[in-house]
């Protein structure tokens, strides 16, 4: 490095005292800028190969990871997404289940009502209609036993009535039709 | 009840004075509801008699001298 | 049983006897009755009960119990006979009875037959229609 800086500083003697010149006047050695320069580029260099490098490494594995990382959440959130629209279908298909199954229910409970009251309206015209036969059975007894009786009462006032009050004429001329009638009118 | 006063002074009117000619018989013994009667001579088989007191009964045993009938009722 | 049989056949026999012009006559019975007295039959009386039932029953087709109430003429007797003997093709002899229950009209029983013309029986029949 120094044989570089030897030869450069051999190469261009004119700019070497040019420079010189300038240099003297802000007191700025080109040696020393050269030698600087070399520094720095050699620590640039082993910076540069050993602790920017896998510096930089590390900091790409880690923007890998982030960008996984996110990429993943992304993914993540998709998912949950999709999780919850499933979930919400899910959960409207039980609810439209769930709402049918009572409206059923609903449904027979009611018909169970109606029929109800429908047996009873018709136990209830049963009883109605067997009361209703029962007096007209009555009514028809009491008719036929009033029947009987005055039917009774008739015939004895009037057997009464002719053995008591039939003149001898009506009697004798009754038996008399009687007698010649006899066989004739007999079946 | 009217009614019933029609229908008997309608029979009052239908009544007819005419002869009732019957066949009549003599109850000789009555048990476990069988009669048998003397009489009844112009009893056909199977026919209907009637009793007094309205009782029914049918003619099933006709013998010569006499007639076996079943009694339908008490 | 069999004796039964051969008694009624008996009684049967008899009863032939005692006809006379198919009506049962007095004499012939009479005369039944002695020979059967001075000859008895196995079973006496109950061949005499036979006859006498079959007896009793010939005499009733003959006979006709008028059953009358009021007054009955003489002419009126001899018609209902007379009607009678007609139906059942033999002569007929009257028995009479007043019989104030008929109220009006007649009764006449011939054996099992019974002609009623009488106001009691039509109001019978009407009480019975009625109930």
């Amino acid at each position: 490095m120094i044989d570089l800086i030897s030869v450069i500083a051999a190469a261009d003697p004119q700019t070497a005292a040019e420079s010189a010149g300038l240099v003297e006047k802000f007191g700025i050695h080109v040696g020393h800028i050269v030698m600087q320069v070399i520094s720095f580029s050699i620590l640039a260099y082993v910076l540069y190969r050993f602790a920017f490098k896998p510096v930089l490494a590390t900091l790409d594995d880690r923007n890998e990871q982030i960008a996984d990382g996110l990429k993943y959440a992304e993914d993540m959130k998709v998912k949950l997404a999709e999780a919850e629209a499933e979930h919400k279908e899910i959960i409207q298909k039980a609810s439209q289940e769930a709402q049918q199954i009572v409206n059923e229910a609903r449904t027979v409970a009611e018909e169970k009502i109606s029929k109800s009251s429908q047996d009873a309206v018709v136990r209830a015209e049963e009883i109605i209609s067997k009361a209703e036969q029962q007096i007209e059975m009555d009514r028809k007894k009491m008719l036929s036993e009033a029947r009987s009786e005055i039917a009774r009462l008739v015939v004895s006032t009037t057997s009464k009535v002719l053995s008591k009050e039939l003149s001898a004429d009506d009697r004798n001329r009754y038996t008399e039709s009687a007698s010649s009638q006899l066989v004739e009118s007999s079946n | 009840m009217s009614s019933v006063i029609e229908q008997i002074e309608q029979q009052i009117a239908n009544l007819q004075t005419k002869t009732v000619a019957t066949n009549t018989g003599k109850i000789l013994t009555v048990g476990d509801g069988v009669a048998k009667i003397d009489g009844l001579s112009e009893v056909m088989y199977n026919e209907m008699i009637e009793f007094p007191g309205g009782t029914i009964g049918i003619a099933l045993n006709l013998e010569e001298d006499e007639v076996g009938a079943v009694v339908l009722g008490e | 049983m069999k004796q039964d049989k051969q008694i009624k056949k008996f009684a049967k026999q008899l009863l032939q006897v005692s006809l006379e012009g198919g009506e049962v006559s007095a004499e012939r019975v009479d005369g039944v009755l002695k020979s059967l007295a001075n000859n008895p039959p196995r079973h006496h009386i109950a061949t005499l009960k036979a006859y006498l039932k079959l007896v009793e029953r010939e005499v009733a087709k003959g006979t006709a119990i008028i059953n009358y109430a009021g007054e009955l003429s003489s002419d009126m007797v001899a018609g209902i006979v007379n009607q009678l003997s007609a139906k059942y093709g033999r002569s007929i002899t009257s028995v009479l009875r007043e019989d104030p229950s008929l109220i009006a009209g007649l009764r006449v029983v011939v054996d099992c037959d019974v002609y009623d013309a009488s106001i009691a029986s039509s109001l019978a029949s009407l009480e019975a229609s009625l109930s």
